[in-house]
């Protein structure tokens, strides 16, 4: 089996296919944080592509609730399961090693076993990917288990108050959202299961898609994705997935004025917990080193922003800011090493990264660069015994085509009215 | 133990002498020969349309081992069915065959996301090249695949709410009656795509295919699905029969014919309640189909028929001849026989 790169393990790692990068990759990073589990992602999707007989229970795009929530149900806790059987089986104990500030190393090395190595542990080898196929009744409550706390819940005779319950830096009484679509992974498990090649990976733009002609409905991608982004329709009986909007991706929404334009789940979103980009990446694989560009700044050069579940070892696209307050193992869990380091950023955020927190959902429009106009201290306070200031600075985003799509401040704009008129509309 | 008398051990020497003599000569004495199907003619229609048919039961059944699929994942080690009962019947213009296994369980659904369904295959290699792992480059697969959910939507289509009454979508978006309606099924995907597998309507429970490698199976086009299906489940045996026209000019399609050598077949099973799906199944090794020599008609002993008549015509036309031709030769001398003294 070839080896190939992983920057987000750190090290090389076994994979079916040969390495074979795209010019860009469809990115995105979600702010955890900001969400409040609207759903208006959910069916901004939903009402785009999945609304038909036979999807009912599909959703390209949810969120839930961590730590109870999954769709399907229990789907990282069965894999993580699976993936500890394996571990225990081979006698490893993966555990990270601190890298030496190596940039294709941010997170330091994995030494434990992806997907794909634990599924070569069995010889002759006999799937590619560890993984399983959920049943009909893991899809049909994408939303159960909302707001549901694990621990920490309110006494008796405590009138749903929880004193303590929700003190920082940890509260004991936690739940975050997690927004989940197909992260369009750089070494796609859903891919490399396909018997039928039938699924392929955009070389313009890194999107995974599953060719509806050449899919004969094995579901071995269903199996395979360790995200369970790969999605059965019994009206069809053939697998279908996210298509990151590829539409409007390449310019031909009539709003987009041709060039590339976000996806409906990332346009959609009131909370502004969304940026999508389509990251440069050089011919090797490794990013392009292009601090401009808003993702690559937040996930490459800040690294506020991290993979969801690095450790199953697909290189996912996606990128996630953790939730503040929830407890570090669970969240070092779901998203590697990085999140202490990405928690302190962005409880401190350089003045950079607070103009780049900005951008998101600024724009329809996919921005590419970002400038920055910086402006006047607004405020200063004490974080963590360390001074930090606030600057009212300006960052302006650019399309495809180098034209501004977006221009923010830090500091909102605020117009008081006159007198004459508090309430009139 | 007693010692064998010494005429036997005799015997046993004179075997191993000649074995070796044998071996030394050249000439294998053991022969790893695959095994062989041998299809039985009959007069008139087939029974393609009734896996149960008495006809059937006038063919001895060739039992072909199954084993697992251990070269490529998705992979499976043991076989399902240890083996198949396979028989073949060949008539003026079209072949079937009938496979014949032991299941407990009748899988027909693929509508639950877990819920695979029953299958049978055969193969045929297309020219001598080819490889029993869905064939190569160099040569390669002509696939009959008989599915069981194929079949009994055939019977009866089954939808989303045969197994979920209560699911499918009351509201339409868009909405009926509006100019960019998509209907109930809305936007199908698949079928827009012209996948098979997603259409409404299948001519077949069988799907004539190819193949030249792994990754590479391919669906004739509508107008090469030329295999016809029958199927039926009885008290834990599933009976399949697949036909088609012995020749049909189609170049993807294996040649039958009887005049010509055995076709190379191999068969596959796949039982749905165990998860088997593409390689996930129960596969043959090679074996020979022996395509019964046609009857021979009246007319089709021209030579034997023309030789005597020619044989005879020849020693006519020689009598003849020889009768026309005046004495010569050792005849008399000048003058009659007997020198004109006699009378």
């Amino acid at each position: 089996m070839p080896e190939v790169r992983n920057w987000q393990l750190g090290r090389t790692m076994a994979y079916p296919y040969p390495e074979h990068h795209p010019d860009h990759q469809f990115a995105f990073v979600f702010n955890i944080n900001r969400c409040i589990a609207c759903q208006t992602c959910s069916l901004a999707c939903k009402s785009t592509w999945t609304f038909s007989k036979g999807q009912e229970a599909m959703w390209w795009n949810n969120v839930e609730t961590k730590p109870y929530g999954g769709y399907p149900a229990h789907w990282d806790v069965r894999l993580l399961e699976m993936l500890d059987e394996a571990h225990r089986s081979a006698r490893i104990t993966p555990s990270w090693a601190a890298g030496a500030g190596d940039p294709e190393a941010p997170y330091g090395t994995y030494d434990g076993m992806t997907v794909f190595e634990a599924a070569a542990l069995e010889q002759p080898q006999q799937q590619q990917a560890l993984g399983y196929l959920p049943a009909d009744e893991d899809w049909r409550a994408p939303n159960v288990f909302e707001d549901v706390t694990p621990e920490g819940r309110p006494a008796k005779d405590a009138l749903g108050l929880q004193a303590e319950g929700a003190v920082l830096p940890e509260h004991t009484a936690w739940f975050f959202y997690l927004q989940r679509l197909c992260n369009h992974c750089t070494y796609p498990a859903c891919l490399a299961a396909c018997p039928r090649k039938a699924i392929y990976k955009r070389p313009e733009d890194g999107v995974v898609l599953i060719d509806q002609e050449r899919c004969r409905g094995y579901r071995k991608c269903v199996e395979a994705c360790p995200y369970k982004k790969s999605m059965y329709r019994p009206t069809t009986r053939v697998s279908e997935k996210c298509v990151a909007c590829y539409p409007r991706l390449e310019g031909l929404d009539p709003a987009s004025d041709g060039v590339p334009m976000e996806t409906r789940c990332m346009a959609a979103c009131p909370g502004r917990i969304r940026l999508q980009g389509l990251v440069p990446i050089d011919a090797d694989g490794s990013w392009a080193d292009d601090l401009q560009n808003p993702v690559t700044f937040l996930v490459r050069h800040e690294q506020v922003a991290l993979p969801l579940y690095p450790q199953f070892g697909t290189e996912p696209n996606g990128f996630y800011i953790p939730p503040r307050w929830a407890p570090r193992p669970y969240l070092r869990q779901m998203f590697g090493p990085g999140v202490d380091a990405a928690i302190d950023r962005y409880r401190a955020p350089s003045r950079e990264l607070l103009a780049v927190l900005q951008l998101f959902r600024a724009s329809q429009r996919v921005i590419f660069r970002f400038e920055i106009e910086e402006g006047p201290k607004i405020f200063e306070t004490e974080i963590d015994g360390k001074p930090w200031a606030m600057y009212d600075d300006t960052v302006i985003g650019f399309d495809k085509l180098g034209r501004e799509v977006a221009r923010l401040s830090v500091e909102e704009p605020v117009h008081q009215r006159p007198a004459p008129h508090p309430n009139s509309i | 133990m007693t010692r064998p008398s010494l005429p036997l051990r005799l015997v046993g020497l004179g075997a191993v002498a000649l074995a070796a003599f044998l071996s030394l000569a050249g000439v294998p004495i053991t022969s790893a020969q695959g095994q062989t199907l041998f299809a039985a003619r009959v007069d008139g229609a087939l029974p393609v349309d009734a896996p149960f048919d008495p006809a059937w039961q006038e063919v001895r059944p060739t039992e072909v081992a199954l084993s697992g699929q251990p070269v490529v994942p998705p992979m499976r080690m043991e076989p399902a069915f240890p083996s198949i009962r396979v028989r073949a019947l060949v008539s003026e213009d079209r072949i079937a065959v009938l496979l014949e296994w032991d299941d407990p369980t009748r899988d027909e659904s693929v509508l639950a996301v877990d819920a695979f369904a029953d299958a049978a295959a055969m193969q045929i290699a297309l020219g001598d090249g080819t490889s029993i792992c869905m064939g190569q480059q160099a040569g390669g697969l002509n696939i009959w695949h008989w599915k069981a959910d194929w079949a009994a939507d055939l019977a009866a289509y089954r939808d989303l709410e045969d197994v979920h009454p209560g699911m499918p979508l009351d509201v339409h978006f868009p909405a009926d009656g509006t100019a960019d309606a998509f209907g109930p099924d809305g936007f199908l995907a698949g079928q827009a795509a012209g996948n098979p597998r997603s259409a409404a309507v299948r001519p077949s429970s069988v799907e004539d295919l190819n193949a030249i490698g792994f990754g590479t199976l391919t669906p004739q086009v509508p107008e090469g699905q030329n295999v016809h299906g029958a199927s039926e489940f009885r008290e834990g045996v599933w009976r399949v029969v697949m036909s088609r026209p012995l020749s049909d000019g189609d170049p993807n399609d294996a040649i039958l014919d009887p005049r010509g050598s055995a076709a190379v077949v191999a068969f596959a099973v796949w039982d749905g309640s165990r998860g088997d799906r593409d390689g996930q199944k129960s596969v043959s090794s090679w074996l020979a189909l022996a395509l019964p020599q046609p009857a021979i008609g009246f007319l089709d002993m021209w030579p034997f028929m023309l030789l005597p008549l020619l044989a005879l015509g020849l020693s006519g036309l020689v009598i003849w001849v020889g009768a026309r031709q005046p004495a010569v030769g050792l005849g008399w001398p000048n003058g009659r026989p007997d020198g004109g003294r006699g009378a």
